[in-house]
């Protein structure tokens, strides 16, 4: 399989969030407005490289036996340093994501990667795998926190496009999360097919 | 349709029945509510069963009239009577969509649906739309539609009765005839007894849901009464208050979404009651009933397999 | 390269060296962004406290910090002139957890702003509390077609929910107003209401026991 296969495998065929249906924690509750979700999505997209890279050069010195706790150790290290950065050079988006960060660490796209593909593949093929995976995450966040943050707050990346009447609050809190997701699943599978 | 597919009567005819309870209920928000009561009701029934239609034909291809079932029909009605009487139209027609796409249709049309579409709807519009779903205009303003006088409902100021401490001047007669605010439906306990009546007369439905969820509030919210005289209303008034007889003999009942067997049914409607006094007299909202019913239609699939009627005949060693 | 057998010594020293090597990498991380993080914390503070006693962001303050109990007491001085004095106050009781709010004070002890620092309310409903406190509706509606109003509805009541300027001394606490108090819920939210309204009352509670302090200062210095 080459580069390219790879990444468009996470992107689009094996879309962590439409086709694999991982990450929900993160994918329902910081989906509130497009932004958040994007936020999310690339904050996950940068750990996930990251972490996919060190452990595909360091998964001959790592004993199958301790590989779990090594592979958290490696992902909850990214998580803490992109936590320390963000929260230094970004301070308004820590502030709305800050809780769901921490998250990051048991995001089951970044173990499920690492398990599924870094153990078993050289680091650049890792690296494009996740590229492929977390913008595929990304951009089904952003097109969930849009439909979301359209129907709930009749805005689209803070740009208000519908009247405030006619706002449904449902679909920004809990609820509306999962009656998006569920819709836009059957919409992919639907287009797939 | 689901429990109906082996016995003599079809799903129109009870859906006829069901109209026909439901008049008593409809005809005095008529009067007590005036021209918004009708209007609410017309674009309800109206739009629930254009969405019905078109989301057969153009989105499932279905040649089927699902619409001559009036089961469309029935939860356009019981959707308006889950609202107030000035409530803007373009909220009606989200509830309708709602109603009928995301809960019934997506689910595979009637029959298949896990809860009451009307039911569903209401609480949506609750969480969506809290302001206009909670402000519920004086009876008897006949001609007033957006511009209605609104004012606390008896459920709001019994609910009232737990922070200040003080008696809610509530009377029981006005509530238990209907001349009090709330949604279209629920106001008058007469007519929805009356409408019970036709109900299990016509056999449509049995006893064992509306009158478990009945006792079964009655008595708790008797015992929370002793206890507590001035924090928690008279049994009475939690009886013929807000929507627990709208809950109890319409919504409660629908056949898709409550048990088969006459035991699942008594722990159903306890269920029902039981967490509709939990949120009337400890929760946040005036009103529990909607969530009660919610709530416990997604257990219905779970008592339906412990209360399985027993087969006589021996099993078959393979 | 062979894969490393998962022999005892093995295992350790792996484990130990990954967490070591990660233990240093954030150390440094830390070491070079702690500096900024303290001073991002420090400018939101004083930006925030700036902005409940209607100072000018450019101009230079000198704060002086005091925590009282749970709360924390900022006296504000411009040139050596006591000018406000803001508190922090925190309430337990939100919808969704600790509301946490800046409120200022002038001499006289009417409220100059507020400025919620933490919370976790409902996006649209109790989150709207940092804009609807300061907002006056109070007489000015807007006129609608009978179409509109037919089809989106009314819109929302005019009502008094705006309380900068207030004085709780003179006034008596805010409430709102199914309490009896005569300060506008925040619509469908008035658990989020509640609790606001709890912490501006602590504030001021604990502004009125310092007030002394703080005048006396401020005279000492002149």
């Amino acid at each position: 399989m080459n580069n390219w296969k790879v990444f468009l495998n996470g992107l689009v065929k094996e879309n962590p969030t439409f086709v694999l249906l991982l990450g929900m924690c993160p994918t329902l509750g910081t989906t509130s407005s497009a932004l958040n979700g994007m936020s999310m999505g690339l904050a996950t997209t940068f750990v996930l490289i990251c972490s996919n890279i060190v452990i595909a050069l360091l998964k001959n010195l790592i004993p199958d036996k301790v590989r779990i706790p090594a592979y958290i150790v490696v992902i909850a290290s990214f998580v803490t340093l992109l936590q320390m950065l963000m929260q230094a050079y970004l301070p308004s988006l820590y502030a709305s994501l800050g809780l769901f960060i921490p998250l990051i660490v048991v995001n089951c796209i970044i173990l499920g990667r690492a398990e599924a593909f870094a153990a078993k593949n050289t680091a650049i093929p890792s690296l494009f795998d996740g590229l492929g995976m977390g913008l595929g995450f990304t951009w089904a966040l952003t097109l969930l926190g849009a439909v979301r943050e359209l129907l709930g707050t009749g805005a689209v990346f803070g740009f208000t496009v519908l009247p405030s009447s006619t706002n449904m609050l449902a679909f920004v809190l809990a609820p509306g999360a999962f009656i998006v997701l569920g819709y836009l699943i059957a919409i992919v599978n639907k287009i797939k097919k | 349709m689901s429990p109906h597919v082996h016995s003599g009567d079809s799903v129109s005819k009870n859906m006829r029945w069901v109209i026909i309870a439901m008049l008593p209920a409809m005809l005095w928000s008529f009067y007590a509510f005036g021209m918004g009561a009708v209007i609410v009701t017309a674009v309800s029934v109206a739009s629930c069963v254009f969405f019905e239609w078109a989301i057969n034909k153009y989105i499932l291809k279905n040649d089927k009239c699902t619409i001559c079932d009036l089961s469309a029909v029935v939860t356009g009605i019981l959707l308006a009577f889950n609202l107030p009487s000035n409530l803007p139209l373009y909220i009606i027609i989200i509830g309708a969509l709602f109603a009928i796409g995301v809960v019934k249709m997506t689910f595979g049309g009637l029959g298949c649906n896990l809860f009451n579409p009307a039911l569903a709807a209401r609480v949506f519009l609750l969480i969506s739309f809290p302001v206009k779903m909670t402000v519920f205009p004086e009876v008897g303003q006949m001609t007033a539609y957006a511009d209605a006088v609104t004012a606390a409902t008896p459920m709001a100021a019994i609910k009232a009765q737990i922070s200040t401490g003080t008696l809610a001047d509530v009377s029981l007669l006005d509530l238990f005839l209907g001349n009090v605010g709330g949604s279209l439906g629920e106001v008058s306990a007469l007519c929805l007894l009356l409408g019970l009546v036709i109900l299990l007369a016509s056999r449509t439905i049995t006893w064992h849901i509306p009158v478990s969820i009945l006792v079964t509030v009655f008595a708790l919210t008797g015992l929370l009464h002793i206890a507590y005289p001035v924090e928690v209303a008279t049994p009475w008034h939690h009886l013929f208050g807000g929507g627990l007889m709208l809950g109890a003999i319409f919504m409660a009942t629908d056949y898709v979404t409550s048990p088969m067997t006459p035991k699942g049914q008594l722990i159903y409607g306890f269920c029902i009651g039981f967490l509709t006094v939990a949120i009337r007299v400890f929760g946040a909202y005036p009103e529990g009933m909607s969530f009660a019913i919610l709530i416990m239609n997604a257990f219905v699939p779970l008592i339906n397999n412990a209360c399985k009627p027993k087969r006589f005949a021996k099993e078959v060693k393979k | 390269m062979k894969k490393l057998e998962s022999s005892l010594t093995n295992m350790l020293l792996v484990l130990t060296l990954v967490s070591v090597v990660a233990a240093f990498l954030l150390a440094y991380v830390n070491n070079v962004t702690s500096g900024t993080i303290a001073k991002i914390n420090e400018e939101a503070l004083s930006s925030g406290i700036k902005s409940v006693l209607n100072i000018g962001a450019d101009e230079q303050i000198e704060t002086n910090e005091k925590p009282v109990d749970a709360f924390v007491v900022y006296e504000v001085s411009r040139d050596g002139n006591w000018v406000g004095t803001a508190v922090k106050s925190t309430d337990k009781s939100g919808f969704g957890g600790d509301i946490e709010v800046l409120v200022g004070f002038d001499a006289e002890g009417n409220i100059l702003g507020y400025e919620v620092l933490k919370h976790a309310e409902t996006p649209g409903l109790g989150a709207r509390m940092g804009e609807w406190f300061r907002t006056a509706t109070s007489g000015e509606t807007k006129e609608v077609s009978a179409v509109s109003k037919v089809f989106f509805g009314k819109p929302d009541p005019a009502g008094s929910h705006n309380i900068i300027g207030r004085n709780i001394g003179n006034e008596g606490e805010l409430k709102v107003s199914k309490d009896g108090g005569d300060v506008d819920a925040i619509t469908a939210s008035t658990i989020t209401s509640r609790a606001f309204l709890n912490a501006v009352n602590n504030a001021y509670k604990v502004y009125k026991g310092n007030a002394s302090d703080v005048n006396s200062g401020a005279t000492a210095q002149n």
